[in-house]
């Protein structure tokens, strides 16, 4: 099961019990693919559908941020798209799902192996039928599902791709690219462990070669690409950069001081720039923001 | 050196530019073919589109694309 898909092995296996499960004629309980963003939810839930896949069965995925209530959801996708109908349904972002809708979820999804929940809805009553529909929710923020609901979820959680899972995720998805010794190695840290990034990259290497008529990637064409594409060391971004510089000249600085040298919010530079400096080790925060050693000897990389 | 205090400009604290009345007492007072003011951010949140060139009359309502909920289909 799950051939296709790289890494995650936890993950695989958890949802592979759910799809035998399914097969064999039983109640698949709704679950929650929770993970940052890249980290293969969509793509893990699609396979799950592959592997539960009978007769005309269909995946559907939705968009809760765009579910105004549930009135309008009930209308447009419950009613003509899922009721009675054999379907796997993701519930894409769903920590911005409407409160109406939430709390008739709350109903719905508090079945306790039943096969079938009947929830009235306005002024009539709908089914959700559990045999012929199997229920999968995704998000990137789990903290701001409303923990009710949280609990009615089997919760299946993600880790980071490590190095050597990207490498075989890049190979597998353009497998006529010969790689010079180390040269995925080094094209894997500028990813940063996502494997969105990974797939995204290996199809830059691929228009890459196509357009220089090579299959062969070796360390000079990939200098010459990064160089083309302004890739940096460990995939940093030209605001983190910036900060870098900012600290290794000026020394410690506080969140104000990046955000006026930068011209980025404090906001910005926390959610967007910061993490990931943090993450590699190139930056410390002990009550003012510095560079390390590491930081340092990038910078002269960069340089 | 000047000690005279400067006149104090721009909005005063709390004042505010919009008042609540209702439509129809708006109605009352001035009758239904009357033509208001309103804004054009508050005409495309209520779904309203204007000619711009018959600012007052209304020639359809609109339904919003933020009103269709986004999800896709396959195999």
């Amino acid at each position: 099961m799950f051939k296709s898909l790289i890494g995650q092995d936890q993950v695989k296996s958890r949802l592979g019990f759910y799809a035998n499960l399914f097969n064999a004629g039983y109640v698949v309980p709704p679950i929650m693919l929770n993970a940052a963003k890249g980290l293969g939810k969509t793509a893990f839930a699609k396979e799950f559908h592959n592997e539960t896949k009978q007769g005309k069965r269909k995946f559907m995925e939705i968009n809760c941020g765009s579910i105004r209530n549930a009135e309008q959801f009930f209308e447009q996708v419950f009613l003509p798209q899922i009721a009675g109908k054999e379907v796997t349904v993701l519930f894409d972002e769903c920590h911005a799902l409407p409160k109406d809708l939430t709390d008739i979820f709350l109903t719905a999804f508090n079945v306790e192996g039943a096969k079938k929940k009947t929830v009235s809805v306005a002024e009539g009553f709908v089914e959700f039928d559990f045999q012929k529909q199997i229920y999968l929710f995704a998000t990137t923020e789990l903290h701001k599902l409303f923990d009710p609901l949280k609990d009615r979820l089997t919760i299946i959680d993600f880790k980071q791709y490590t190095d050597a899972e990207l490498v075989n995720i890049m190979k597998g998805k353009v497998d006529w690219i010969n790689y010079g010794s180390g040269v995925v190695e080094s094209i894997v840290t500028t990813v940063r462990g996502n494997a969105r990034s990974a797939v995204k990259r290996v199809l830059q290497v691929k228009s890459w070669c196509e357009l220089g008529k090579i299959s062969n990637m070796c360390h000079t064409e990939w200098n010459k690409m990064q160089k083309k594409f302004g890739i940096l060391p460990f995939g940093l971004t030209n605001t983190e950069v910036q900060i870098l510089r900012a600290l290794n000249k000026r020394g410690a600085c506080s969140l104000q001081m990046l955000s006026a040298i930068t011209g980025m919010s404090r906001q910005a530079i926390q959610l967007e720039a910061e993490n990931n400096l943090l993450r590699k080790g190139f930056m410390d925060i002990d009550g003012k923001r510095k560079i390390t050693t590491k930081g340092t000897k990038i910078l002269e990389q960069i340089k | 050196m000047n000690n005279n205090t400067k006149r104090k400009r721009g909005r005063p604290a709390g004042s505010t530019s919009f008042a609540r009345v209702k439509i129809a007492d708006l109605i009352a007072q001035l009758g239904t073919n009357f033509t208001i003011t309103v804004s054009k951010k508050w005409l495309e949140d209520i779904g309203l589109e204007v000619d711009s060139d018959k600012p007052n009359r209304v020639i359809a309502a609109v339904e919003s694309e933020e009103d269709k909920i986004q999800f896709t289909i396959e195999d």
